[in-house]
């Protein structure tokens, strides 16, 4: 019974909130920073919500319960990932696109490295972790860290002007490519034997998720080939998302990396007109699922020792640190020194993926493990901490001495 | 608003008088086949199908989560296609309102669609 109710109000709360949060409001009397209408905008006071709803506080959202969400977890992780995938229809980029590629997945490749190493070292020395989950626990904070959410991006990029209304299309682009790279590495961590009880290899795995991405993307593509009417696309879709997304997590593989192939499989071979149904569909989702996910990553937040605090300051540090000079190394030529030095800065908003992949990893290794409540709560703080300032960077790194735009 | 990409099939009708322009706004991208389907059946001809976007999705301002590429390179969800074509036979209005019914497009439904016409004129040009 509780987890009928726990359902329904979560569902109360997704549907909700994916109304009256990301709306455009007008950033009135703001003078460099937002702070708590920062929060609003972006939706991060879900991630409040689902705490206090969870084991620590009210316990409506406790252990068990949560165990019983999963499925639902699952199937957001499969939409999330067949969302992203099913964008990548590379025949449709222009030039625009394709020449900001290269340097968007080098900057997030930066900030991945520049995270993973230092993460390697500092799990191993503050939660005393083997090597595998040590490797495990630093690749995912990589992952998560690479990605740029774009949120901040959108809310302050309208209002540019001049030469920051180029920037902040640059910067957009950036941030919707660089998705890829912590999709692409946190679906490597699934690879890793250490997640599947020391079985297999890392080319077993690897082959696996690519395998079943592909297939079910061939599958959508076959039975969206006959002329269907919406509500059997949405069965498709359906089906589509609850099959891979079930078989990834059954094999403890990333439901997020496996639908990505699926939806790039789809995207690059099906009609268009089937493909722009399907997108329409999914994007409909789009709010509810991340703040279902919002939700119950909070809720399943269980906050550690100050050391972990610690942990999440240096990693608001290596990242800051590896989006500056990723963007300084990828953007040599292309954009003015002067610019490229901070054009890091406008690239910190964080979220959106970072939280699918925390939500992955709790996903596939649940049990309360050290591990995944550290980057949990290192990826949690970097989140809200970086919502809080990224709209007033965005706009300083757009050119905005004045002040932000007033109601 | 519209931001006008257009389509046009077949030739304008050579009657000229009593003309009238046929405007169906269809917000659901999968009845546009089953609106042209309908105008050919009733041999209307000279339609222009032009893509563009409600003013509530320019203006919403919309913070997307995942699918920011999607508004990068400009992904159809949330489009309308405006099909437009001259009606010489106003008689046409209703059969073709009985044909949009049975292919789908119910233009009683203001979610689906509507449809409009206009008086119109098509001045010949000075000295013909």
């Amino acid at each position: 019974m509780k987890l009928v109710l726990a359902a329904a109000l979560v569902t109360a709360l997704a549907l909700a909130g994916s109304r009256f949060s990301f709306l455009h409001l007008p950033l009135a009397g703001v003078r460099g920073s937002l702070w708590v209408r920062n929060i609003l905008l972006t939706g991060t006071e879900f991630i409040f919500i689902g705490l206090l709803l969870g084991s620590p506080f009210l316990g409506i959202l406790d252990d068990m319960t949560l165990v019983g969400l999963a499925p639902i977890l699952g199937m957001g992780l499969s939409w999330i990932g067949l969302l992203f995938g099913i964008q990548w229809q590379v025949r449709r980029w222009d030039g625009v696109v394709r020449s900001g590629l290269l340097p968007a997945l080098v900057q997030a490749g930066v900030v991945a490295v520049i995270i993973t190493v230092p993460f390697y070292f500092l799990l191993r020395w503050s939660l005393d972790l083997s090597h595998a989950w040590c490797l495990v626990g630093a690749l995912t904070l990589g992952a998560a860290g690479s990605d740029t959410a774009q949120s901040a991006l959108a809310l302050v990029g309208r209002s540019a002007r001049g030469e920051g209304r180029a920037l902040a299309r640059l910067l957009r682009l950036v941030a919707d490519l660089d998705g890829l790279v912590a999709v692409v590495v946190f679906g490597a961590v699934c690879w890793l034997p250490v997640l599947h009880g020391d079985t297999g290899s890392v080319g077993l795995w690897a082959a696996l998720s690519v395998g079943l991405g592909v297939v079910m993307g061939l599958v959508v593509v076959a039975l969206t080939s006959y002329q269907l009417a919406e509500e059997e696309l949405l069965l498709v879709l359906l089906g589509t998302v609850f099959s891979g997304g079930g078989l990834a997590l059954y094999l403890s593989l990333s439901p997020l990396f496996v639908n990505a192939v699926t939806g790039a499989v789809v995207a690059n071979l099906s009609q268009e007109r089937v493909l722009r149904s399907l997108q329409s569909l999914l994007v409909r989702g789009d709010r509810s699922v991340y703040v279902l996910f919002l939700l119950l990553a909070g809720a399943q937040w269980h906050p550690s020792g100050w050391s972990v605090l610690l942990l999440a300051g240096a990693y608001l540090m290596l990242r800051t640190t590896g989006k500056l000079a990723g963007n300084w190394l990828a953007f040599r030529g292309v954009v003015a020194p002067a610019v490229r030095g901070h054009m890091g800065l406008g690239l910190l908003s964080h979220g959106g993926l970072a939280i699918a992949v925390v939500v992955n990893l709790q996903q596939i290794h649940d049990g309360g493990s050290p591990v995944v409540d550290a980057v949990t709560t290192i990826v949690l703080v970097g989140v809200i901490v970086s919502e809080l300032f990224s709209p007033a960077l965005v706009w300083r790194v757009l050119g905005g001495a004045r002040p932000m735009p007033s109601s | 608003m519209a931001r006008a990409a257009g389509t046009t099939v077949g030739l304008l009708p050579l009657c000229l008088e009593n003309m009238h322009i046929l405007l169906i706004f269809v917000y659901m991208d999968d009845l546009v086949d089953g609106v042209l389907e309908a105008l050919v059946e009733l041999e209307v001809t000279g339609v222009t199908v032009v893509e563009g976007a409600a003013m509530e999705r320019i203006l919403a301002d919309d913070v997307p989560i995942f699918s920011g590429l999607l508004q990068t390179i400009g992904g159809s969800h949330d489009k309308v296609r405006l099909v437009l074509a001259p009606l010489a036979q106003r008689s046409l209005v209703e059969p073709l309102f009985r044909l949009l019914a049975e292919n789908g497009a119910d233009m009683a439904d203001p979610a689906v669609g509507r449809l409009c016409l206009l008086p119109a004129e098509f001045p010949e040009p000075p000295g013909s």
